[in-house]
């Protein structure tokens, strides 16, 4: 009797393990009935996979959990595992996802061609648990997540893509993404424009100021020339510089790194404005934002900090049913803010 | 051993990413890529008797489309300089916008055509019978502009209308068969088939926002290339009424229903009232997307 329990205590205390080899159609009971997909045989009860010799082209990433073995380099045929190099047990991704999370143990395997973006490990990520062992990692890569436009921007240099704003992040969220640099190696600070989503609360002249020069130091005489203009953070330091909060209240109400957009950043928004506004929504509706406009309910001029001729200034005249004109009005005229941020 | 530094960025750890109590044993991680922690990184993890080597900052493209940038008949999109120095000076449209999102298939960008602009009608027999042309986006004034776009479903119910009128949708036949020079002298199949259309009000306005970017690049093509006038693209400022340019969106309204949804390209105003009737002689001209 004793030794009958002690053979069923071995039974019950033995690794299950289940077989892969390249093109097995099997149930991964042995070898010779081996399955032919990994992702199928981690799903499975099992203490270890073992793999044989061979390339695996993954359809999604694998995931590993904590307390089992993927190892690769067997000899299916003889079922011993060798440390040839050149007898590679090979996972190789095409698309755009990472080769394996890792919270048991990998090892004896090739991981190349995995790709992430917006997060960390190309090929592996390995969690606390998680250990690699004498595995081949090359060919991956880790890219940080391209905001698009329509993206909404936390200030503290993370972007939220619309469907990823919720109430918990909603009042983090001080702007939403109108321009992208097509050029990805832009440094800091030319990669985008942001507009801002709790922009001033104001709606007046230009500028109430008896001053009659050239407030930013430039001029934009033809409106092609104002369109090409783009240098609203240069004009807005220089107007502070010139005059005081009563001389330029629409320069100065814009605070905190917040500047007045150049007419060409101006019409870049308005041109977006269909996908700023629709993240908005989202904005607004998870309890974050603040004083910001519909236009697409209201007609509205809104100020660039582009200056015309002299006492002019360029404004886009947004309506509801359009995106308006474009004129160079007096200064004294009225119109509102949409304060803007580079990154 | 050694301890990983921590860093909290995206895009970090090509080959692995090693959290607190991870650990890497007798690997060897080479040929990844990051924008930081180039083969390994992470948290305190353990890094044992493994060799890293020729790890690199991911690799940029030299070259990203820009607005301005010049559409060649083989495919290529090169800046301006890089065009000058070009062997072969077979520009077929110029790039005047690009998507926001970077990583999409389509469309990645429109271009407009170097030459082909028209002044034509829209429409004008039958309007009663085509308000709001069957298959059009209702870009009506109560609905939010800009909206629709597609170019190519619209000219194409434009191109509808024109085997069944004739020469009254003008604007829609003239963008559908319009064919660049390269596409029809020594064609190459990378770009010979490509179908151009009449914009819809969003690439309309789009391309009045980048008028300063395209225009040198129409004058640099427009150095090899005949039948190009930059003069008819931006009109003088005593010729505001010669400035309207044809969307491809109907009007949609009620009270507008002959109108046509126009870009004015000399102040940049989007209407659809009594300026842009169908049966008026505005600019049509051929983008096309890719």
């Amino acid at each position: 009797m004793f030794v009958i329990i002690m053979m069923g205590l071995g039974l019950l205390g033995q690794a299950q393990t289940l077989y892969v080899v390249p093109g097995g159609n099997g149930d991964g009971s042995s070898w010779t009935n081996a399955m032919g997909r990994i992702g199928d045989a981690l799903a499975k009860a099992g203490d270890e996979v073992r793999v044989a010799v061979g390339t695996y082209l993954l359809d999604a990433e694998l995931f590993i959990p904590a307390g089992k073995t993927l190892s690769g380099g067997w000899i299916a045929d003889a079922g011993v595992k060798v440390e040839n190099p050149s007898a590679q047990t090979i996972l190789q991704v095409t698309g755009q996802f990472r080769v394996a999370t890792v919270a048991g143990i990998i090892e004896g395997v090739t991981v190349q061609g995995g790709v992430v973006h917006a997060a960390n490990g190309g090929g592996l990520y390995v969690r606390a648990t998680g250990v690699v062992r004498n595995c081949i990692v090359r060919n991956n890569v880790a890219a940080e997540y391209s905001p698009k436009v329509g993206d909404a921007w936390c200030g503290d240099g993370k972007f939220l893509r619309k469907e990823e704003i919720n109430t918990a992040n909603g009042k983090q969220v001080e702007g939403i993404v109108f321009w992208i640099n097509p050029d990805p190696a832009a440094p800091s600070g030319q990669r985008g424009w942001v507009v801002n989503v709790d922009p001033p609360d104001y709606y007046g002249g230009w500028t109430y100021s008896e001053y009659s020069g050239n407030v930013t130091e430039k001029r934009y005489k033809t409106l092609l020339e104002a369109l090409a203009d783009t240098a609203g953070y240069e004009h807005t330091q220089r107007a502070k510089e010139k005059g005081t909060e009563d001389d330029y209240p629409a320069v100065f109400s814009c605070t905190d790194g917040w500047y007045l957009p150049a007419l060409g950043q101006l019409r870049t928004l308005i041109a977006e404005w269909e996908r700023v506004e629709a993240t908005y929504q989202v904005v607004r509706n998870a309890g974050g934002g603040g004083y910001f406009p519909f236009l697409l309910d209201k007609a509205s001029p809104y100020w660039s900090s582009s200056e015309a001729e002299e006492g002019k200034i360029w404004l886009n005249v947004v309506e509801p049913a359009g995106l308006g004109g474009v004129q160079a009005v007096d200064w004294f005229e009225e119109g509102g803010i949409l304060s803007v941020k580079s990154f | 051993m050694f301890v990983l530094s921590r860093s909290a960025a995206q895009g970090v750890g090509g080959g692995v990413w090693l959290e607190d109590g991870a650990t890497c044993i007798g690997s060897l991680i080479y040929k990844n890529q990051a924008t930081d922690g180039f083969g390994v990184a992470g948290g305190n993890g353990v890094l044992l008797n493994s060799t890293l080597s020729q790890n690199s900052r991911l690799a940029v493209e030299v070259h990203y489309p820009q607005p301005g940038d010049i559409f060649c008949s083989n495919g290529d999109i090169v800046d301006r300089e890089t065009y000058k120095t070009r062997a072969t000076k077979d520009a077929i449209g110029i790039v005047f916008w690009l998507n926001g999102d970077p990583e999409v298939k389509y469309p990645k960008g429109a271009v407009i055509s170097l030459d082909g602009q028209k002044k034509c009608s829209w429409g004008t027999i039958g309007v009663s019978d085509c308000w709001l042309m069957q298959g059009m986006v209702d870009l009506g004034i109560a609905h939010p502009y800009r909206k629709d776009t597609a170019c190519y479903r619209n000219t194409s119910i434009l191109e509808e209308f024109w085997d069944m009128y004739g020469d009254d949708f003008e604007a829609g036949h003239h963008c559908w068969n319009y064919k660049a020079y390269f596409q029809t002298h020594n064609p190459n199949d990378k770009t010979k088939n490509i179908r151009w259309v009449l914009p819809t009000l969003k690439y309309l306005s789009n391309l009045m926002a980048v008028l300063p970017k395209v225009i040198p690049s129409l004058e640099v093509v427009g150095q090899t290339t005949s039948g190009l006038s930059v003069d008819d693209f931006v009109c003088a400022e005593d010729q505001e009424r010669e400035a309207f340019y044809w969307s491809s969106c109907d009007g949609g309204s009620a009270d507008t229903w002959e109108c046509v949804w126009v870009v004015n390209f000399y102040n940049g105003e989007c209407l659809n009232d009594f300026r842009s009737n169908r049966d008026m002689q505005h600019w049509a001209r051929p983008i096309f997307l890719y």
